[in-house]
């Protein structure tokens, strides 16, 4: 038995002392999930803490289905948690108009041209969850639900009760001003 | 259809790829401390559960350690001191002794009997013995041959206890016990200093068993071979596995039983009811507030003023918030089955007063009623996307088997009292969506009052 489903009938049985191997194991890579949802610190702790009751509310609902598949049903609670909140949250229109983005935009260099992990380098992953973080809550929700959670523009519509377009343009914008960001940290690095 | 590739997705996606954050302590804490509220509540719950099934595996046990010694033969005697031989003989003195002895010759219980009473019998009634405090190994029988007389029945030797109160104290008695099944020799001096009764003082009662008496098996209830029986029954289940956790249900009706032997088979018809909560998923948007739209506007010429007098035709518009919004409301319903259980039983012990035995069999369910017990939701002025229900459905069929051990206490000749405490295993799932959970089993106590026809 591996330690995930020993973990799980753990949770089940509600055994002593494995509330907190689930908190110490899973806690740092969900509340990362979290900060790039909610793009601030201590929203995300609320979030991963109100994914956290959830998943052990319903682990009994949870059924194995191979190694792993405990941490992607976490993940899901996380990050359905984490878009509760933002709807909650953001009574203001989410989603920027074109004029807006196009402030934000000035740079249509193409970021093929440096080598990814130079840039990694120099930027640094501090850097690169703050700039997520620093997105339009928009642009932030879309980017995270399209790279990371992998959910297709159809999808990501209908959650979040936009159009498909929206979703797309969303995305493309979101694009940009990482990439924007990118370049003005690198440029800044090499300055130095 | 395949996904557009970019290289700033691929650029954050391997950046962050195993990336952490430290939470805090004091949310680790908080989480902490509110996840062991809930794990606390259901580990009580389990241990009421675990607390009940003790208690009843304890009842149950205590009454098989009070069953089981009854069906075994009681070897009182102590080897050596008495004969075997039903016409063995005891000792009597002569002058003091009423002698008594069931035998065909009929009774011969004198009057006048002095203090003593020996009585020897081979009926098979088994009245309790008053044996006095000392018995007869302060007065050895001195004569081995044969002292019984006379035979004594049942009457003659309460009779005979009855005269020997009226007789001076102390008197000495010695005393074949009559009361067992086996034509044994027994001598006791009895002290008949009544009504101050103690037990024998001495290791000089005797009773000795004939090999053949002692293979005998104990008496059984006199009953005939077959019968029927018609019971009521109430059975409190817990039923666990369920989607709900743990879920407590009623069971009751009416029940048949046809008896044969040790063997039985009974069935009937009970109604089984319980309740259930169903998880509903409501997508909605919050409801803002309502404007007056302006549809239309006329203008009629004002002649007398020489101007233009406006209508505004208006109608008023709810406003509800883009923004999806997700609800988990929960209703409460009302399940109720028709049962029909076919139960085989066989009896291990049979008395008089109590039987104990094994019952197993199916158990069909059929759904013949849900009714909703909480109001609808209500999302007030919210309009309403879609309502999904997280909870499935309950299951139109369902068998089950259940298996326990009965105890039936006889109260009267026809009416007795039923406890059966008993463990079901559903074969199918209680939900429709049978994957949504595991196949539940639960615990029962059945009781039931039965009369025989």
């Amino acid at each position: 038995m591996d330690r995930e489903e020993q973990l799980v009938r753990g949770l089940k049985r509600r055994e002593k002392g494995v509330l907190e191997t689930l908190y110490n194991t899973y806690a740092p890579p969900l509340l990362s999930i979290c900060l790039r949802y909610c793009g601030n610190r201590e929203d995300a702790e609320d979030i991963l803490h109100d994914g956290f009751m959830k998943i052990i509310l319903h682990i009994h609902t949870f059924k194995a289905q191979s190694t792993g598949s405990f941490e992607g049903w976490m993940k899901r609670i996380i990050v359905n948690t984490s878009l509760n909140f933002i709807r909650d949250h953001s009574k203001e229109k989410r989603f920027l108009d074109v004029d807006t983005m196009e402030e934000m935009i000035t740079s249509e260099e193409e970021m093929e041209d440096h080598d990814r992990e130079r840039v990694l380098e120099l930027v640094g992953k501090e850097h690169i969850i703050e700039m997520i973080c620093d997105l339009p809550p928009g642009y932030r929700t879309i980017f995270n639900m399209f790279v990371f959670e992998q959910y297709s523009h159809h999808e990501i519509a209908k959650l979040l009760d936009c159009s498909v377009n929206t979703s797309k343009s969303q995305l493309s914008k979101a694009r940009r001003a990482l990439r924007q960001r990118i370049l003005e940290v690198v440029e800044k690095q090499k300055a130095i | 259809m395949k996904r557009e590739r970019h290289p700033v997705d691929d650029f954050f996606k391997e950046a962050l790829r195993g990336h952490q954050v430290k939470p805090s302590g004091e949310g680790k804490q908080r989480f902490l401390d509110e996840a062991a509220t809930i794990f606390k509540k259901r580990r009580r719950g389990r241990n009421r559960w675990i607390f009940l099934f003790a208690g009843i595996a304890i009842i149950s046990f205590t009454a098989l350690l009070v069953i089981l010694p009854n069906t075994e033969d009681h070897k009182l005697s102590k080897p050596g001191n008495a004969t075997e031989d039903p016409s063995s003989e005891s000792t009597a003195p002569q002058n003091a002794m009423l002698t008594s002895s069931t035998s065909p010759s009929g009774p011969a219980l004198p009057d006048d009997s002095p203090g003593l009473i020996s009585q020897s019998s081979s009926s098979n009634s088994r009245p309790k013995a008053q044996l006095s405090p000392a018995l007869s190994s302060q007065q050895p029988s001195d004569d081995k041959t044969n002292t019984q007389p006379d035979a004594v029945n049942r009457e003659n030797l309460i009779a005979a206890s009855v005269i020997s109160h009226d007789l001076p104290l102390p008197l000495p008695l010695e005393a074949v016990d009559s009361t067992l099944s086996y034509p044994d020799t027994i001598s006791a001096q009895i002290d008949i200093s009544f009504p101050v009764i103690t037990a024998p003082q001495d290791d000089t009662l005797t009773l000795n068993i004939p090999e053949s008496a002692k293979k005998r098996k104990p008496k059984e209830r006199a009953t005939k071979k077959w019968e029927f029986s018609t019971s009521l029954y109430y059975t409190p289940e817990w039923m666990f596995n369920t989607l709900e956790g743990e879920k407590y249900v009623n069971n009751m009706g009416v029940e048949g039983a046809f008896q044969f032997d040790r063997y039985s088979i009974r069935t009937g018809v009970g109604l089984s009811i319980t309740k259930g909560t169903n998880e509903l998923l409501v997508e909605y948007k919050d409801y803002l507030g309502s404007y007056s739209r302006l549809d239309s506007i006329t203008f009629q010429w004002d002649e007398k003023h020489y101007h233009l007098i406006p209508t505004y035709y208006s109608s008023n518009k709810d406003v509800w918030d883009s923004l999806m919004k997700l609800d988990y409301p929960r209703i409460t319903k009302r399940y109720t089955y028709l049962q029909v259980p076919l139960i085989l039983g066989y009896d291990i012990i049979r008395q008089n007063w109590i039987t104990f035995g094994i019952r197993a069999g199916p158990i069909l369910s059929i759904l013949l009623e849900s009714k909703q017990l909480s109001g609808e939701y209500d999302p007030g002025k919210n309009r309403i996307i879609r309502i999904n229900q997280v909870t499935p459905d309950r299951i139109q069929t369902n068998w089950q088997v259940v298996g326990g051990v009965n105890t039936s206490f006889r109260i009267s000749p026809r009416i007795s009292l039923e406890v059966e405490p008993n463990i079901r295993y559903y074969f199918n799932s209680v939900y429709e969506k049978s994957d949504a959970t595991k196949k539940p089993w639960s615990a029962g106590f059945r009781t039931a009052f039965t009369i025989r026809l």
